[in-house]
Order: C-alpha cells, then structure tokens, then sequence
C-alpha cells in the first residue's frame, strides 16, 4: 500500500509536469482558439500539482521516517540530506507558482504581450523545476536501494 | 495611470509568490538552524514542522495576494509588467538556489 502511494505520488507528479508543458507549447501558439483550453490545462496543472503535493505529503510524514533511516545507514546519506531535504522545501515554493499559474491564465492572452510572456515564464520554471523534483525523487529512491542492497564482495 | 494589461489579481499574487518564496527560503534556514526553538515550536502547532511551513506558505500567499490586490485602487501592485515578470520568476528561483544552497552546505 505504501509502494502504491509513492507511484501514485510520482504518477500525479509526472501528469502535472505533461499538463505544464502542454500549457507552454499551447501558450506559444495562444488565439482566441485555444484560450480556453489553456485555461483548463492550467487549472489542471495547478490541480495535479496539489494532488501530488497532499499525496506525496501524506507518504513523507507518515511513511518516510524508517526508509530515512535506511538512506542515513548506507552510502548514499546525501540522497536525504540534500535531494529530499531540498526537494520538500522547494515544493513548497513550486506549489505557490502552480496555484498562480491559472491566475495568470484569467489575462488576455493572446492580445496581452505581457501576459503571454508571464504564461510563458510561469510555466516554463513549472516545468523545468518540476524535472528537478522528479529527478530528485528517483535519487531518494535510489539511496534507500543503495543502502538495502547487500555489500559487492563482502 | 497604469498601462498594465494585466489584471490585478494577476499583478497581487505574482508579486505575493515572488515575497513568500523568499520568505519560506529564509523560514528553512531559520528552523534548521535553530532546531531546539523554532522547528521545535513549528513542531508542536501540527504533527509535522513541513505541514506547519506549508500552511504558513500558504496563509502568507493568500493574504498577501488579496491585500496587494486591493493596493493602488484597486489595480495592483504598481510595476512595470517586465519588472514584475522579473520579479516573480527571480522570486521564485532565488528562494530554489537559497534552500539548495544552505542544504548543499549545510548537508
């Protein structure tokens, strides 16, 4: 159960990275046309990106403490002490810019430069940071394997 | 007289993402490196000090965005838009490189 929380976790995660990233490339290309399915796709975004952080949320403060343990007893104590410690500060600050997302969304888009433009930059660091978050995960994960596996030749 | 074509919300809470991005960054420092006292403190208002940052997080950006909303009546934050683009994506990948950096040392 707790294995299918975390892949739920990195599932949901993923899905808002796509969503993002479907907002960037649609914003690109934004008309009176697509306007509103920029919108939905940023209220997804933005919706995905609360899913992720109350499931993944759910799993750190109730399930974390002994793989914690684990990644602090083997080779690997960076994978906690900073990909897990940064990834959770800087969720924190990633889910502040995910909720504004579909604020921005409200403007005129394809008429407002400027608007085009903050789409463009809010959903560009969504995307790029939200990378950097999943790549962090796969390291916390690969840090309690390194730490369970048994010693190469001992 | 602003020739924004933003709208004021949008003008509020990026200003308001930009200030609580900061703020929380400055909050990671503050409650690890005074882990008997504040992270102690953080501790005991939820069953985590992680829940108890991002309900401040979240309370600091909501409040913030309605108030700077109402500012310059009513229009928003008075900004250039390009200055408030800046700010907001500054905002934010300062308070990434502020929490990386202090667990990069740190850790």
């Amino acid at each position: 159960m707790t294995l299918a929380i975390l892949l739920l976790h990195a599932l949901t995660g993923m899905l808002f990275i796509l969503a993002a990233g479907f907002v960037f490339v649609d914003t690109l290309n934004a008309s009176a046309a697509n306007l509103e399915r920029i919108r939905s796709m940023s209220r997804l975004a933005a919706g995905m990106l609360w899913l992720t952080y109350f499931i993944g949320g759910y799993w750190y403060v109730v399930n974390y403490a002994p793989e914690k343990a684990f990644i602090l007893k083997g080779p690997w104590t960076f994978s906690h002490s900073f990909f897990m410690e940064t990834k959770e500060h800087v969720f924190l600050a990633l889910l502040l810019l995910g909720t504004f997302l579909p604020i921005v969304a409200t403007n005129d888009i394809p008429n407002s430069p400027a608007a085009r433009k903050f789409m463009l930059w809010t959903s560009a660091l969504l995307l790029l940071v939200g990378f950097g978050l999943d790549g962090a995960g796969a390291i916390i994960s690969l840090g309690a394997k390194v730490a369970l596996l048994p010693a190469v030749g001992g | 007289m602003s020739t924004s074509t933003l709208n004021a919300q949008t003008r509020a809470f990026g200003l308001s993402v930009a200030i609580t991005s900061i703020v929380s960054a400055l909050l990671v420092i503050a409650k690890e490196s005074n882990e008997d006292t504040l992270l102690k403190f953080m501790k005991t208002v939820t069953p985590h000090h992680w829940i108890t940052h991002g309900l401040f997080n979240l309370i600091l950006f909501v409040a913030l965005g309605l108030i700077l909303a109402k500012s310059n009546n009513g229009q928003g934050p008075a900004l250039d838009d390009d200055k408030l683009i800046n700010v907001t994506a500054g905002g934010f990948l300062l308070s990434c490189f502020i929490i990386a950096g202090f667990f990069l040392i740190g850790g």
